[in-house]
């Protein structure tokens, strides 16, 4: 008897082990809170600041928080498993409502593979299953990835998964769609862009972006997003980064976790 | 002398309520605890119900394409019985019905594998729409599966330790609440199956 207790003892030490060894592989994170992180140096600094302040405006409509990390090595682990732990331990989303997202790419290198996955918080496993997952995995990063354009590829998953967690469109009208997401991507950053530049427009008359303004309207990103080209899109994160004035016109950064729980739930794919 | 005995039995009766009052805390933190632990075992319940679900469609794409396996339907088909029968009261968790509940799921995670394996011969249902949701969708079970084994444990880990440390472990023994198993780590057969794409 005290033989087989002996023995649990050391199960569960074993298990806890291997928990915390997983754990170590895990970034930490974030302090202070971002939405984007970019661990893995695939994006250039004004293509992450774009996606932060898309991935923090949506926050702030919606309470979804939507969570892009990019990661050089994944430690052994499984994309899925890291994903996941990434979500559960970071806690991406409200605690109600469980309604976080962790979109995470692993940039394919000379001797590994790419990899790229979806986690869903519990609270979104109903909006965007397993197999809505994996289509957006296939349909709108993969074929980026595989020109090594990760900003296009990522900023394609955003604007769609965007709207279809918010439940501005639905999973089945996506999966029928044929011309793929770029479509409504674009629809809802024309979307973002009125409200956009509503808010500057206020933030002006309060005297505050008076600066950045020169540079407005130069696309920089040049081989960026297909639906970004025509745009006056590009201009934004040259003018966030010029002046004070756009992070000041939305009220500050992204105002942290919120306590969320993930069950697994997503899909991916590797090229 | 009087006064002298009335304080003796005061001093008792303080110990006894003290006692009373720290054993039906322990009680209460025990039943709150063992509660996370049926909650955290239905959810493990749902998951493994959840790919159970997935099975019927399953078979009925591949057997469309895939006329001569009929063995390995079989075997999904027999193994998803067998599964679907066992089910466990979280009340009375004990280490052998513990057992019983992971090899009878372990042998279906294995039945699934090999199914899996032959479609790939099958280049007409690999490209089959239906298939493909299937498989994303299994795959995304057997991520659940993992997911909740894993919390299950944690829940199991902190009831036990509760039960076990000093001096809970005399409310435990006094109030009748037992240590509960956890899940194993795969051997074998448990493996969760590799889906390839």
């Amino acid at each position: 008897m005290k033989f087989l207790t002996k023995n649990k003892a050391i199960a569960a030490l074993l298990v806890l082990l291997t928990v915390s060894a997983a754990m170590a592989q895990v970034p930490a994170r974030p302090d202070p809170p971002r939405l984007v992180n970019d661990l893995a140096g695939i994006l250039a600094p004004e293509q992450v600041k774009w996606l932060e302040d898309s991935l923090v405006r949506f926050d702030r409509r919606t309470s979804n928080q939507v969570v892009v990390v990019t990661i050089q090595d994944l430690g052994g682990m499984d994309p899925a498993e890291m994903a996941y732990e990434i979500g559960e331990q970071w806690q991406v989303g409200t605690s109600e409502d469980n309604n976080g997202v962790v979109i995470l790419v692993k940039p394919k290198t000379r001797d590994s593979r790419g990899q790229a996955f979806i986690a869903t918080g519990y609270g979104l496993e109903g909006a965007l299953p397993d197999a809505t997952c994996k289509m957006i995995v296939d349909r709108e990063m993969i074929p980026h990835f595989k020109n090594n354009d990760y900003f296009s590829g990522i900023a394609a998953a955003v604007g769609v998964i965007c709207p279809i967690a918010a439940g501005e469109y639905s999973k089945e009208r996506y999966e029928e769609d044929s011309v793929s997401g770029t479509a409504i991507g674009l629809v809802a950053l024309i979307g973002a862009l009125c409200l956009f530049f509503i808010i500057v427009a206020i933030s002006r008359k309060s005297g505050n972006g008076g600066n950045g303004n020169s540079s407005n309207g130069t696309g920089t990103f040049g081989p960026g997003g297909i639906f970004l080209g025509g745009l006056p899109f590009g201009g934004m994160g040259g003018r966030g980064s010029g002046g004070s004035g756009f992070d000041s016109g939305f009220g500050g950064g992204f105002g942290g976790f919120g306590g969320g729980s993930f069950g697994g739930g997503g899909a991916g794919g590797s090229w | 002398m009087k006064k002298g005995c009335l304080i003796a039995v005061i001093a008792v009766v303080a110990i006894v309520l003290l006692v009373g009052i720290w054993a039906v805390g322990a009680r209460n933190s025990f039943v709150t605890k063992e509660e996370g632990v049926a909650g955290a075992w239905s959810q493990v319940e749902n998951v493994y119900q959840r790919r159970a679900d997935l099975i019927p469609n399953l078979v009925n794409t591949v057997k469309g394409y895939a006329t001569h396996e009929q063995t390995t339907l079989e075997n999904v088909v027999n193994a998803r019985a067998k599964a679907t029968q066992i089910t466990v009261d979280p009340e009375n968790l004990d280490a052998e019905k513990l057992r019983q509940f992971q090899e009878a799921q372990g042998e279906l995670g294995a039945a699934i594998g090999r199914l899996l394996a032959v479609s790939e011969n099958y280049p007409d249902l690999k490209a089959n729409e239906n298939f493909m949701q299937l498989q994303a969708q299994l795959e995304g079970t057997e991520n659940r599966i993992a997911v909740e084994r894993k919390k299950f444990n944690e829940t199991v880990r902190e009831y036990n330790v509760s039960v076990r440390k000093f001096p809970g472990n005399i409310a435990a023994m006094i109030f009748g609440f037992d240590t509960k198993p956890y899940f194993e780590a795969a051997d074998g057969a448990e493996q969760a199956p590799v889906v390839e794409f």
